[in-house]
């Protein structure tokens, strides 16, 4: 069985190519749950291998058809290798965050091995940590597929996921359209001088964050982006907030350059979507493109990220990126990545920004209740410095997301400190 | 100038919020705020692209307030109004 890949597929494989080129770790995230209760080891061995083994997909690999349209090549059901679940016993859970960082900064075992399941019992806390490759899953489509299992558990059966997808070797003149619609937006981008902070493309370790609102802080958020960006304007108004918390510290690192560039990645699916086409990739991006000497005026910023972001719309750019995709396929990685990086004259972004709802239905995993959930994304370095957010049960998470070296640890509790403040504002 | 009336703004905003969530238009209620339908920031600026291409009003300069945004009720009433 074959499912042919996208344009933003080849893209992600890219930056997976270039991951694994610089460090031998591709383009890896973890998804983690926090529950309340404890875990049975044995019962959630027992029913991950029984779930997993009904998802062939998961021991793929990327491969290229006879009509050069790169696909991802199934195996069959006999040929699937052990799922690998890691579990790790603590006397109390101080270490239970690190121990799931230390899975992520791991390359997988082989090259059909895209997920690894680590539960941490740490005192009365249990969290389970899906580390998976972004290549099979994106960050919206890992908290489905927890969700697809803890429907499993609970029913048996396992709901209708769709592989379909076409290889759309047609329409050929739209993709150009867009391929040109793209490249002129590139071209304006990479004339715009980006700040970027110094990368050590040698660097393995990527280390984390996490910044948890509770509901009070997250309703008090909410209230205030309606105040200051306006109605349903909490995205601009979060990205604002996260350009001014680095714009600090990259101004006192005397970084050239006279704007910020950010990509950030959007998936406009609704939930249900989400759950029938859990695998591969589906997100698009916005680029923003901030004058430097303006990031400190926080109106400025709000007005001017929801003017981009009302142009990206109406020209239709994320389509575009999307149908532009479509024309790399026929590149090789290697040559993508010098595509990529010759367009961006190897300044992709300042820093990387996503905004994600929750995609984790159940309200429970296996028979305990789900407290939480945060993501850590290892950021593609360049930037080597993300931040990203995610919302779960009235809850706003934020993870800072940076390469070893990149950051100074003054430099990372003082961004912590700042994004912590959002949620206490006055 | 917007010639069709509220009714038929009303429906034409329907069936564009069910195109941009991806959902049935027996989920669409007209009087219900636009965050409890799943519009987010981004699903807005869609339907606000809409509204600008397919009823000619330029957003910035039709005097229209965040009230007017409220619901889809709210939004076809005040592109209804005649404009000076």
């Amino acid at each position: 069985m074959k499912r042919y890949l996208t344009g933003i597929d080849w893209v992600i494989n890219s930056i997976d190519y270039l991951g694994k080129s610089q460090s031998g770790i591709g383009n890896v995230s973890e998804v983690i749950i926090e529950l309340q209760g404890q875990l049975d080891d044995k019962i959630l061995q027992d029913a991950l291998r029984r779930f997993l083994q009904k998802l062939p997909l998961i021991n793929g690999l990327p491969s290229r058809d006879l009509n050069l349209c790169p696909y991802w090549k199934v195996f069959p059901q006999e040929k699937m290798l052990s799922p690998r679940i890691n579990t790790t016993h603590l006397e109390d859970n101080t270490d239970s965050y690190l121990s799931l960082v230390t899975q992520v900064n791991e390359p997988f075992k082989n090259k059909r091995e895209h997920l690894v399941f680590n539960l941490v019992r740490a005192g009365k806390r249990n969290l389970l940590g899906l580390t998976f490759d972004h290549r099979l899953l994106d960050a919206r489509g890992a908290e489905a597929f927890l969700d697809l299992f803890q429907r499993y558990y609970q029913a048996g059966i396992i709901p209708q996921v769709s592989l379909l997808e076409p290889s759309r070797l047609n329409h050929w003149l739209e993709k150009f359209m867009a391929g040109r619609q793209v490249n002129r937006f590139f071209l304006g981008l990479s004339k715009s001088s980006p700040r970027i902070l110094p990368s050590y493309p040698g660097s393995r370790i990527c280390k984390f964050k996490i910044i948890s609102f509770d509901v009070r802080q997250t309703n008090h958020i909410i209230e205030i982006a309606h105040e200051q960006a306006g109605y349903l304007m909490l995205m601009p108004f979060i990205l604002a907030k996260t350009i001014q918390v680095l714009h600090h510290v990259f101004k006192a690192k005397n970084i050239p350059g006279l704007t910020y560039l950010v990509p950030v990645s959007i998936d406009t699916r609704t939930q249900e979507r989400v759950h029938k086409e859990l695998f591969f990739n589906h997100m698009s991006f916005f680029f923003f493109r901030i004058n430097a000497d303006k990031a400190g005026e926080f109106k400025f910023l709000v007005a001017d990220i929801k003017e981009q972001m009302y142009e990206q719309v109406k020209t239709g750019l994320s389509e575009a990126v999307k149908n532009a995709s479509f024309l790399l396929r026929i590149a090789p990685l290697p040559l993508v990545n010098f595509f990529l990086r010759l367009m961006l004259k190897k300044q992709f972004a300042s820093f990387s920004f996503s905004f994600v709802d929750s995609d984790y239905n159940s309200q429970k995993f296996m028979e305990e209740e789900v407290q939480n959930i945060w993501h850590l994304p290892r950021v593609p370095n360049p930037p080597g410095v993300g931040i990203f957010f995610n919302q779960f049960k009235g809850r706003i998470n934020a993870t800072l997301s940076y390469f070893e070296g990149v950051l100074s640890d003054n430099e990372v509790s003082q961004i912590v400190a700042d994004i912590d403040t959002i949620g206490n504002e006055g | 100038m917007v010639d069709l009336s509220a009714k038929q703004i009303e429906e034409k905003l329907i069936r564009q919020v069910t195109l941009i969530l991806s959902v049935d238009a027996i989920n669409i209620k007209p009087e219900a705020p636009l965050h409890t339908l799943g519009v987010d920031s981004l699903s807005f600026v869609e339907l606000l692209v809409f509204i600008e291409k397919e009823f000619k009003i330029k957003l910035i300069e039709s005097g229209m307030t965040w009230d007017d945004f409220r619901t889809i009720h709210s939004l076809a009433q005040c592109i209804a109004k005649p404009r000076a």
